[in-house]
């Protein structure tokens, strides 16, 4: 196996630091996007804008942190985690202080869409973990990713009140820049981060897997079918956590759920989703990580055909929130921590990003699917089954995934 | 200065979920003074009146919070999905420092704090609207 081993060398930088600035990035990066939509209103409100001007920057946003996930991973590859999560940080910063600036759609599109988007790729949990799994021994990987995703969940819960106080408190113009200036703090804080060669904390070699080229690298797991299952499935996480996101609460005060109990279901999802994430990144390291997926989406999928098949009521909405909310980002600790047991942690980053990129695809087609089908049918039941059946699907296809290095991991490694 | 993080050490925090906690406690204290400030930047001064949102000690009844705004020289109009949150409306210059005098906490001109969340791919296009008790 080829590997590189830096030298032990006592410093500031601990483990534990690192985990800490790095949930704090995290969380950071995720929290000022789930404010965004507060600012729909007052920015549409004064520019004299409809709604689908601050929607397409949203969906340029979106594509471009999924798109721009396999670059900045290949980055975090070549040179570490630090310099891709400041420059990362300091675009989300910029797009956000400049978007109070932006007077025609255009801008906005450049300023909320390409600029947040690229810093979202940069300065999220994919290059985190992608950084986490250099430091920590594989014992506490999926543990590192698990409070790192949850980090990023407390920061969507949190940031929303926030950003709700911050218009109230200061106006939205200066919210945003208060929130901008929150994101200045990313470069510091990604400063500990190791190096590209990694430390893993009892000073073993962090960086596993053959050098051989980002090009090879990136053809090699698309060959490797357990790879190609596991981006597969979680194109299916993306599918349906953009569909309940934006298509639940009016799914629901259609159905006659007042508007502050759908409110409240989300920010249940969200907090819920905080002790997933955990409890996620802790089982990945005790459990098969592929069965833990495969309970995964066959939970969501019986829990949404239960909810859907259900009279819709008080109960039955908070109970499908915290379980939905349980599985939500739930996938992320097993589906990376699958990858770096494939291919090792040399190219996790672009790797990883691939697999995200998967998810992004899959958030913007449960977006706009479920807003289509509706249109077409008068009801969002075809899309609910829809979410059942690519809940199995996804099921079905992690059962075979081998979780086990890759033949071209295990040859290199034989061959060390 | 090395590239590289340090091997643990004896002195070393631990890893695990003691950190989880620790960091968790932080950041909820971090946020809830930079909420504390803001929210108290976002209250309405004493000399106003109209229709406002009066904000009572979570646990005050509604009889207590209804006989404070009436003492105030107000009314109410409805309560919110926080029990202790009430619009009221006063036509008295003064009717803020009033409410505060007859116990509410503070009172503003929309209630700032909601439930919402945006996910990896969406955010809620109507976040703004489900988000915050508005007075209209």
């Amino acid at each position: 196996m080829t590997t590189a081993t830096p030298a032990p060398a006592p410093s500031w930088r601990t483990p534990a630091l690192v985990v800490i600035c790095g949930c704090l990035i995290s969380m950071l990066a995720f929290g000022p996007r789930s404010s965004m939509g507060l600012f729909i209103g007052p920015l549409s409100e004064t520019r004299g804008w409809g709604r689908d001007v601050f929607a397409l920057a949203m969906a340029i946003q979106n594509i471009l942190w999924g798109a721009g996930g396999p670059f900045a991973g290949a980055l975090t590859d070549r040179y570490g985690p630090a310099p891709v999560l400041a420059g990362g940080g300091l675009l989300y910063a910029a797009g956000l202080a400049l978007m109070p600036y932006a007077t025609t759609s255009v801008e906005l599109y450049l300023t909320a869409g390409v600029l947040i988007g690229l810093g979202l790729s940069g300065a999220s949990f994919g290059i985190i973990i992608a950084g986490f799994t250099r430091l920590l021994p594989p014992e506490q990987r999926s543990w590192s990713v698990g409070i790192a995703t949850a980090a990023g969940s407390m920061g969507q819960f949190l940031f929303a009140p926030m950003g709700q106080a911050f218009i109230a408190g200061f106006g939205w113009q200066t919210a945003l820049l208060l929130l901008a200036a929150s994101m200045i703090a990313v470069p510091l804080l990604a400063s500990v981060f190791p190096g590209p060669k990694g430390m893993t904390a009892s000073g073993t070699p962090a960086v596993t897997g053959a050098n051989i080229g980002y090009v090879a690298a990136v053809r090699q797991a698309f060959q490797h079918r357990s790879y190609v299952l596991l981006v597969a499935g979680f194109f299916v996480c993306g599918f349906q956590l953009a569909f309940i996101t934006t298509h639940l609460p009016p799914y629901l005060t259609a159905a006659g759920i007042s508007p502050t109990l759908a409110a409240w279901a989300l920010a249940l999802i969200g907090l819920f989703n905080v002790i997933g994430s955990y409890a996620s990144g802790i089982l990945a390291g005790k459990v098969s990580k592929r069965y833990l997926l495969c309970a995964n989406y066959f939970s969501r999928g019986i829990a949404t055909a239960i909810f859907i098949l259900l009279p819709i009521s008080s109960v039955t909405v908070i109970a499908y929130a915290a379980v939905m909310g349980l599985l939500w980002l739930s996938t992320v600790p097993p589906t990376s921590g699958l990858v770096a047991l494939m291919f090792g942690t040399r190219y996790m980053g672009t790797l990883y990003g691939f697999a995200f990129f998967s998810h992004q695809v899959g958030g913007f087609l449960g977006v706009w699917l479920g807003g289509v089908l509706y249109e077409r049918t008068g009801s969002y039941d075809v899309v609910w089954w829809l979410g059942v059946a690519l809940a199995m699907f996804a099921t079905i296809v992690h059962w075979p995934i081998a979780e086990k290095p890759a033949p071209s991991l295990a040859a290199a490694e034989a061959k060390a | 200065m090395s590239d590289s993080p340090a091997p643990s050490s004896p002195s070393a925090p631990p890893i695990g979920h003691g950190l989880a906690a620790a960091l968790l406690g932080g950041i909820l204290l971090v946020w809830a003074g930079l909420m504390g400030l803001s929210l108290q930047r976002a209250a309405l001064p004493d000399a106003t009146d109209g229709m406002m949102l009066a904000v009572f000690s979570p646990g005050t009844s509604d009889a207590e919070a209804m006989a404070a705004m009436v003492r105030a020289g107000g009314e109410p109009v409805r309560s919110t999905w926080l029990g202790f949150a009430w619009v009221a409306r006063g036509v008295e210059p003064g009717f803020v420092g009033r409410l505060k005098a007859e116990g509410a906490l503070a009172a503003f001109g929309e209630l700032p704090v909601g439930p919402t969340l945006g996910g990896c791919t969406a955010t809620p296009v109507d976040a703004a609207k489900i988000a915050a008790t508005r007075l209209q």
